[in-house]
């Protein structure tokens, strides 16, 4: 008796889209997309950061906002599994049920493209109508078939405790060889690419630099001067913060949480290797047969308007993808930029990723 | 007449119960695990009718085989499945560089270092490598562990009851809880490691090793250890020991012919659960160790977030079969044990009545218990409360901002600590009855009946990851029947979910105890009229009450320290619990994030508190 509560069955229909039980767990019963009722609703999908960060999060703004200037109601949906959660589920042919995916990388857009058996998951979206379309740099652009658009960026760094660094009387690494010297030895920690997007574009990054035949070696030396990868970049920033090592792998917006938190400027360092930093581009895309697609489309439209462009960055701390958003001054002084932005795009990563991950982590196992 | 239809209603119900729990299984666990694992087995695309019609042609050992000769998997093992030919002479030649190789490390380095050693040329793989590192966690775990259940069951002195309810507060914690608490207690710049240059002694530096992920898969198990094995240690008959010491055996003596039998199954139990839990262990060593000690559990992890289902449900299917052939082996072990145990428990000794030797080896463990285990716990109750200028309050002021001004799509402090405990306490409601009931029909002598038993312990042998995406697929999704999607969710399945992987442990406390108990007590209770319930009732459970209240807390440090399940089956709802909490608090500092860890202490000591004098209460009531 106990568990029939907790289940739930649905008529399958062929003509037309059924939905199962969206929120409030198993006892409700289905939620339905209505035509009939009044208010439509968009259902956004999104990692967990957008709408519940302890610090700053951008999703209660994003929502009233919305919702105050359409007509409709906007419902955050964050499931643990992220994208996963979607390819799965389109793989076991049961309905997406969600409007709008919110932080697409161009690598989670490679994996989605290979990981659905059949089709798309995402689709193209007219944006000839968006207000601010015109205004989106192209560098942020990574979807070849433009069904994901840019909403966000910031860049992969070292993050460096300088008062360690002079302590030990060691001036801070500039270049990726510098981080296999003596020196460096056992100083560095890198959230595991295997769990951590931050890592995985740290990789990237590597591979930027010594080229598919060479960033294995390079890892190699990495390794053998101890550099740690810990599960994921909480662990890796957990350890940093508590003084264990001096150099931790992470965001070049780092001092603008150390602002909000009163710490140290000197403790909180960024370093662009080589001068570069790799870029952290977060995209955004409608599901394939969403029933509301227009809807969907009012959405990225408002999501790139710069008003509302210049709002996310400071809420989400990442930069605007757009030329022409206003940020106030210290925000633009305390998120770093390096002099040479670099990034695989998504041709130069499909067909890629797991391979070279499948290397490296057999190389790292095993060392 | 009477008696017989009374039977009758005692045989339906006791049939009714068995199919219950039976169906609880096969829909919580079995088939969401089945369809994962299906995909070692099966060719991709098969259908159920398929697998039946064509079985030859569904099935395939493909996969496995692939697994079993990859030297990365399985090491130096891999020859056996590729080169049958070179395996004698590469024994004889790896047996000579594994003598070589270890005699320098047993003269240079400390006992315990040896173990750590790696163990000469030979390659062990990923899946030797997780085997090596769960056996030195339970040899370590039981042997920080059995001190304390002596202490436990043996001593007497204030807070003895609620220490002894607290040793299952490190088994809720999760790991980024723990790395936080053993990083600051054991890093270079670390408590451990302040007093020891105030001492004047050589630093340690001991993170991102071997060693520190054995000494945190201890932190976690040796209290389990001590727990199990106290719990046996107070049922032991002491009669038995009073005439083998009559008979002018010394104490030495009639602790190993008498007691010692009688704690073996115990001690045993928490080593198997010990090596278990860290065979499948993957975020302490990710967290503490590094990607360098990978377990065989963090590829099952890669590949299925890489959607390579077919190579991560075969190593998921080898992974699962090592665990229950050990945990076989165990019981077969434990269906030899002849021991019998009586509720006639020794006098507790007063702790601090005097001083000597024994008392001061206790002392001596004390110490290692406070840098153990008292050590990171306190350093993150530590961290949660300092900032950058010193003391602060500030992470709990976050709590209370969230709790008061939240919005509805965010995570509540207070919804997850209602929610946790309510699905505690439906766990045990759920697990405590299935847990007895399983171990009533393991204690049977029944043929077969160790096969059934080790399959009954299946919810604790398989991968999380596993589970998780089994429930994912099967429950969250739900299947087709007759034009019909069935999917169960919320916190119902959520409740169901955690009963199953908690039920084992009430089973391996109770069922080693109940098998060892006096059949002629039974058998006397039942010649003068007592229905089997009655007996079981009246004679078996008192008698083994300690261990039914040792189950019921690491049951319910299950359930409060459950995340992979809780997380999948609380999608779209707000079913979210302390860890998952404490995951979505984890922005780009920690220190919210600790502070609810620190509440997740706090409300789970004071249950564990709670529920063994409730239990003792009823008891003695």
């Amino acid at each position: 008796m106990a568990l029939l509560a907790g289940c739930n069955a649905q008529k399958v229909d062929t003509t037309t889209k059924t939905t199962e039980s969206g929120g409030g767990g198993g006892t409700t019963t289905g939620t339905t997309v209505g035509t009939t009722e009044g208010t439509p609703t968009l259902r956004v999908t999104t990692y967990p950061s957008f709408v519940d960060a302890p610090s700053t999060s951008p999703g209660a703004w994003v929502k009233e906002t919305f919702e105050s200037e359409y007509d409709a109601e906007l419902k955050w949906f964050v499931p643990n599994n992220q994208l996963n959660y979607f390819i799965q589920r389109k793989n076991q042919g049961v309905t997406i049920d969600t409007d709008l995916y919110l932080g697409l990388t161009p690598e989670n857009l490679v994996h989605a493209d290979e990981g659905v058996s059949d089709g798309s998951l995402f689709d193209s979206v007219d944006t000839g109508g968006f207000e601010n379309i015109g205004h989106v740099e192209d560098t942020y652009r990574f979807d070849p078939q433009d069904r994901v658009l840019p909403f966000g960026a910031s860049y992969i760094s070292l993050v460096y405790n300088q008062n360690m660094l002079d302590e030990q009387g060691v001036s801070a690494p500039e270049t990726f060889e510098d981080l296999t010297k003596p020196e460096y030895e056992g100083a560095v920690i890198c959230p595991n690419p295997q769990n951590s997007e931050t890592g995985l574009e740290f990789l990237f990054w590597t591979i930027i630099q010594y080229g598919e035949d060479g960033y294995l070696d390079y890892w190699k030396r990495l390794a053998d001067n101890d550099i740690r990868i810990l599960k994921s970049w909480d662990a890796a920033y957990a350890a940093y913060s508590n003084g264990d090592v001096p150099i931790v792998v992470s965001y070049s917006t780092d001092q603008v949480f150390a602002d909000q938190y009163d710490e140290p400027m000197a403790e909180h360092q960024i370093g662009f290797l080589n001068n570069q930093g790799y870029a952290y581009i977060e995209g955004m895309a409608r599901f394939a047969g969403t029933e509301n697609p227009g809807l969907a489309a009012d959405f990225m439209d408002f999501m790139l308007r710069a008003d509302v462009q210049s709002e996310i960055a400071v809420r989400n701390v990442a930069d605007p993808v757009v030329d022409n958003a206003d940020l106030p001054s210290d925000f633009d002084e305390l998120t770093k930029e390096p002099e040479e932005p670099v990034g695989f795009g998504y041709d130069d990563l499909s067909g890629n990723v797991s391979g070279w991950l499948d290397e490296w982590s057999k190389q790292i196992a095993t060392q | 007449m009477s008696t017989s239809s009374s039977q009758t209603v005692e045989r339906a119900a006791q049939a009714a119960a068995v199919f219950l729990v039976a169906a609880l299984l096969v829909v919580m666990f079995y088939y969401p695990v089945a369809t994962v694992l299906a995909d070692a087995v099966v060719h991709p695309g098969r259908t159920l009718t398929a697998m039946v019609l064509d079985p030859l042609g569904s099935f395939t050992a493909g996969p496995l085989l692939a697994v079993l000769s990859d030297p990365f998997y399985v090491g130096a093992l891999h020859t056996v499945f590729t080169n049958p030919a070179a395996v004698p002479g590469d024994v004889v030649s790896w047996t000579w560089a594994f003598l070589t190789s270890v005699r320098p490390a047993l003269t240079a380095r400390l006992p315990f270092l040896i173990l750590v050693h790696d163990a000469g040329n030979v390659t062990f793989g990923l899946f030797g490598f997780t085997a090596y590192q769960a056996a030195l966690s339970a040899l370590l775990s039981v042997l920080i562990g059995l001190p304390g259940a002596w202490v436990l069951a043996r001593f007497e002195f204030p807070g003895r009851r609620t220490i002894r309810s607290l040793t299952a507060v490190p088994f809720v914690m999760p790991s980024i809880m723990v790395a936080v608490g053993f990083v600051a207690m054991f890093g270079d710049q670390g408590t451990l490691n302040g007093i020891l240059r105030t001492l004047g002694l050589p630093a340690f530096s001991g993170l991102y090793s071997l060693q520190i992920i054995v000494v945190a898969h201890a932190f976690y198990d040796a209290p389990l250890v001590a727990r199990i094995t106290a719990a046996a240690w107070e049922t032991v008959d002491s009669r038995m020991v009073e005439s083998a010491r009559s008979m002018g055996a010394n104490s030495t003596r009639a602790f190993r012919d008498v007691v010692l039998p009688q704690l073996w199954p115990a001690i045993l139990t928490g080593a198997l659960l010990t090596f278990v839990f860290s065979f499948l262990s993957f975020a302490i060593v990710l967290t503490l160790g590094g990607l360098r000690y990978a377990t065989v559990e963090v590829w099952v992890y890669q590949l299925v977030r890489n959607l390579k289902y077919q190579e991560g449900a075969s190593i998921a299917v080898l992974e699962t079969a090592l665990s229950l052939a050990v945990t076989y082996a165990y019981l077969r072990y434990e269906a030899r044990q002849t021991a019998t145990r009586a509720a006639h428990p020794p006098e507790r000794k007063p702790l601090l009545e005097r001083f000597d030797a024994e008392r001061v080896a206790i002392f001596l463990y004390g110490v290692l218990v406070l840098v153990l285990f008292v050590g990171p716990v306190a350093s993150m109750i530590l961290e949660s409360l300092t900032g950058p200028s010193g003391l602060t309050l500030r992470n709990y002021e976050f709590l209370v901002t969230r709790q008061t001004t939240g919005e509805s799509f965010q995570v509540m402090p207070l919804t997850a600590v209602t929610n946790s405990l309510l699905f505690g306490i439906g766990c045990l409601v759920l697990a405590v009855p299935t847990g007895l009931l399983i171990a009533v029909i393991s204690s049977r002598d029944v043929r077969g009946r160790k096969v059934v038993d080790a399959l009954a312990m299946a919810p604790f042998a398989v991968s999380g990851v596993v589970v998780g995406l089994g429930l994912l697929r099967g429950l969250v999704f739900g299947i087709t029947l007759f034009g019909y999607r069935f999917t169960v969710s919320g916190p119902i399945a959520i409740v169901a979910a955690h009963a199953v992987s908690a039920y084992p442990f009430v089973v391996r406390n109770v069922a080693p105890m109940l098998s060892s108990l006096d059949d002629r007590l039974v058998e006397a209770a039942r010649s003068l009229g007592a229905s089997r319930t009655r007996a079981l009732y009246d004679i078996e459970l008192p008698l083994v009450a300690t261990g039914v209240l040792a189950g019921t807390a690491f049951a319910f440090a299950i359930s409060i320290g459950e995340f992979d399940s809780t997380v999948i089956l609380a999608t779209g709802g707000d079913w979210y619990t302390m860890p998952v909490a404490i995951e979505r608090f984890i922005g780009r500092r920690l220190g919210p994030a600790t502070a609810m860890g620190c509440v997740l202490l706090v409300v789970t000591a004071v249950s564990f508190v709670v529920i063994d004098r409730v239990g003792e209460g009823f008891r003695r009531g």
